[in-house]
């Protein structure tokens, strides 16, 4: 999983853990060593795999820059239940299990932050994925302008709005999922709502044409 | 050897749960399309699942509300909303009987600022639900509803059946076919044009001819 999807959790979980630097070839744990770490990837790429009876092997995943493992096994099983090597010179920040405990231990108020962004970013998940199943590309298109309006600090209640996107067009496509070339010409086709996007710039006419646009949704 | 590294690790965080946070809950059992909880009401208990199957439904500004979860045995319902506004951000509805452990939210709360091991056991759990909501949003953005279509089938099944399997789908064709962001014509229409794969369906159950053919119809790099 990419820790930036997970950023608080890891900012807690990882503060003060040490940085390794391994070899290619290192064996990190093997089947059956107790799950006492979890492992962040800075730089690299560690693979993990089972043993079969026979003698070979089975890649199950690759890890690489930003992903982190071990995480599960270190929570819910005592022992690996697989093996875990360095595939080439890797950079590696290793968090123990006692070192973890004893930090939520130690801080129990960044227990409940921690919680609580981890709670945010799958409500914000499954609210776009709500989106995803109901909302036609140019309606989800407006969620997005108008929370980005919202980040922006824009005055929502009604009229006329501006305000400067925080993210290239290639992000936005790719969070209401759509192509980037579907995205332009949907901007174009959102004329027609009043809305107008140059680059970063964009002037929402009349917010509430956009509601209203939203709203539709479901008839 | 297929082994699946993302269910090993969901069944140990499920295990977990089950193991730690059943005694501190009451049995209760729910019966088939009982509503558990609704959007917007205050989480004063969260419910350990222990049996049976339930459906969360996001509600959008406009009012309608849209399945976004499908839940199962060791999954923790209203965690979120704890930790967040202390509001249930679902309308959660049960599609198959079972039985469940009801916590009290105040105490989990209490307990996970004390207790660094459940603490842990919560991120993990969330991780979880994390981790499958991004998965879903994934496949809506990048697959066909032919292809999503093929992957639920597929997640019904038994894991590594080569050979032909029978599945029950868990919920009503209009529910399936919108929690897999469709309607229920276009999902019609879908199992229909999967005949072709050797899925056939009739009723609530449906047969699987080719799971490895299937499978790879699902998992095309080239959506329709």
């Amino acid at each position: 999983m990419k820790s930036a999807r997970l950023g608080p959790l890891l900012d807690v979980l990882l503060d003060q853990a040490p940085v390794q630097d391994v070899p290619a070839g290192a064996m990190l744990f093997s089947q059956g060593d107790p799950a006492d770490r979890f492992f962040l990837v800075v730089s690299g790429k560690v693979r993990l795999y089972v043993a079969e009876p026979s003698g070979g092997e089975t890649l199950l995943h690759v890890f690489s820059d930003g992903e982190f493992f071990g995480l599960p096994a270190m929570v819910g099983l005592k022992r690996y239940p697989v093996n875990g090597e360095a595939l080439t010179m890797c950079r590696l920040v290793v968090a123990s299990r006692a070192a973890v405990l004893a930090r939520l231990a130690a801080e129990p108020g960044r227990v409940t932050a921690m919680l609580g962004a981890l709670s945010a970013r799958y409500l914000g998940m499954a609210r776009d994925l709500a989106e995803l199943k109901v909302l036609s590309p140019t309606q989800r298109i407006c969620c997005y302008l108008l929370r980005a309006a919202d980040r922006a600090g824009a005055s929502l209640a009604e009229g006329e709005v501006r305000f400067r996107l925080d993210v290239q067009h290639n992000l936005i496509a790719a969070s209401v999922g759509l192509a980037p070339e579907n995205l332009s010409r949907a901007f174009r086709r959102l004329t027609t709502l009043g809305i107008h996007v140059h680059r970063s710039e964009v002037l929402l006419e009349d917010v509430r044409r956009l509601r209203d646009h939203i709203a539709s949704a479901g008839d | 050897m297929h082994v699946d590294v993302e269910a090993l690790s969901d069944s140990a965080v499920v295990a977990a749960a089950l193991r730690q946070l059943r005694p501190l809950g009451r049995a209760r059992a729910v019966g088939r399309d009982e509503v558990m909880v609704r959007a917007g009401e205050p989480v004063t208990e969260v419910f350990l699942v222990q049996s049976g199957r339930f459906i969360g439904f996001a509600p959008l500004d406009s009012g309608v509300e849209v399945p976004v979860d499908e839940v199962m045995h060791g999954c923790l319902l209203g965690l979120p909303g704890l930790f967040t506004d202390g509001l249930h951000p679902f309308t959660v509805r049960a599609v198959a009987a079972g039985e469940v452990a009801a916590i009290d939210g105040g105490l989990l709360r209490e307990r996970a600022e004390k207790d660094a091991e459940l603490a842990l056991l919560l991120v993990a759990l969330l991780s979880v639900r994390l981790r499958e909501c991004i998965g879903a949003a994934g496949e809506m953005k990048l697959r066909t509803v032919r292809q999503r279509t093929a992957a639920y089938l597929l997640r019904l099944a038994p894991r590594g059946r080569s050979g032909p399997v029978e599945v029950r789908l868990p919920m009503p064709k209009k529910l399936l076919a919108a929690h897999l962001g469709m309607t229920q014509q276009s999902f019609s229409r879908v199992l229909r044009t999967l005949r072709a794969a050797g899925v056939t369906v009739r009723g609530r159950l449906a047969t699987i001819a080719d799971p490895p053919g299937l499978s790879a119809l699902a998992t095309a790099e080239d959506a329709e």
